[in-house]
């Protein structure tokens, strides 16, 4: 074989594989794997609601975005339409309950029905923001 | 006799006051941002949306986070997120507006009734007025309320990237539909 095909094979190949890894890790990279991602915040759901409510938006630059684990006496398991969401309560507001609200990934929800309201828990999720509540998704149970 | 009539006036106003402040509330709306392009559909759902409808004024708000919003491939979330609504700025979308007909919907009868509304919609941090069209189902103790419209990205100052600018869609439709529960204040 020619030099010159052995160096376009290389090329060709080389090119299907840099398409592929392309196409598998950018154009189709995964969801961030909140369940398993080490949180950046780790603290109490009073708190990070007392935080976000005095002060919303540096408060939102520093969570946005972030995986936190929060804990603290849930309030409520709820099914609402295809989400379970567990909620710390703390006060009224314009829309009723005002808190930290949390959606289970959907491979949480059997373990999380199995909740008891009242009780001590632990969750970890990823951080969406706060429009008076503070809204955390792809949630799992730590404890 | 003047004193009972009083005392039944009285009760009637109280009990009307009381039926009529009437409200509606979720926190778990649906709202799809959906664009259809040339390379692919831009379709980006939200199940977390806030909504308070008042049954007597019409006054209603909708609150959304955008990072809430969820996308089949995570590389079109952030897209969406970093580049379009750039959610980091502007975390929050909100409508806050009118139902102009709500004398229109009789909230004790179920039925599904049309209605005319009016409001600011605030995405990217520009406001702008929207009037559209819409239904409420009422159905007792729970309502759903249901409209679509389509917005255009530069009325929000939202560009699109030089490189994919003729094969995305100025348009995008919204689609809402939510579910609210009746509580008593």
């Amino acid at each position: 074989m020619k030099t010159w095909m052995k160096i376009a094979i290389v090329v060709v190949i080389a090119g299907i594989l840099g398409a592929f890894y392309v196409y598998k890790y950018m154009y189709n990279k995964p969801h961030m794997d909140v369940e398993n991602a080490k949180a950046d915040f780790s603290m109490k759901a009073q708190d990070l609601y007392t935080e976000f409510k005095n002060n919303k938006d540096a408060s939102s630059q520093k969570y946005n975005g972030k995986v936190i684990e929060v804990s603290g006496l849930v309030t409520k398991i709820e099914q609402a339409d295809t989400l379970t969401v567990a909620s710390f309560i703390f006060e009224q507001g314009m829309f009723g309950d005002q808190g930290v609200f949390c959606t289970f990934l959907p491979d949480q929800v059997v373990k999380a029905k199995a909740l008891t309201p009242g009780k001590e828990i632990k969750l970890k999720g990823y951080c969406t923001g706060f429009d008076d509540d503070v809204k955390i998704v792809k949630t799992s149970i730590v404890e | 006799m003047k004193i009972k009539l009083k005392f039944l006036i009285l009760v009637l106003f109280f009990v009307s006051t009381t039926t009529f402040a009437q409200k509606f509330i979720t926190k778990n709306g649906y709202v799809r941002f959906f664009s259809a392009t040339s390379m692919e559909n831009i379709d980006g759902k939200n199940k977390q949306v806030s909504c308070a409808l008042d049954a007597t004024t019409g006054d209603f708000v909708f609150k959304l986070l955008e990072k809430s919003f969820e996308f089949e491939r995570a590389l079109m979330q952030e897209h969406f997120n970093e580049n379009y609504v750039e959610s980091d700025k502007f975390p929050e979308a909100t409508f806050k507006g009118k139902v102009l007909n709500i004398k229109d919907v009789n909230f004790s009868k179920p039925g599904v009734y049309k209605v005319t509304v009016e409001g600011d919609l605030t995405l990217h941090g520009v406001s702008q007025k929207i009037k559209t069209e819409g239904t409420i189902e009422t159905k007792g103790e729970k309502i759903n309320a249901k409209s679509k419209f389509v917005i255009k990205l530069k009325d929000y100052k939202i560009s699109i990237p030089k490189a994919v600018a003729d094969k995305i869609s100025e348009n995008m439709e919204i689609t809402v539909d939510v579910n609210l529960d009746k509580i008593n204040k």
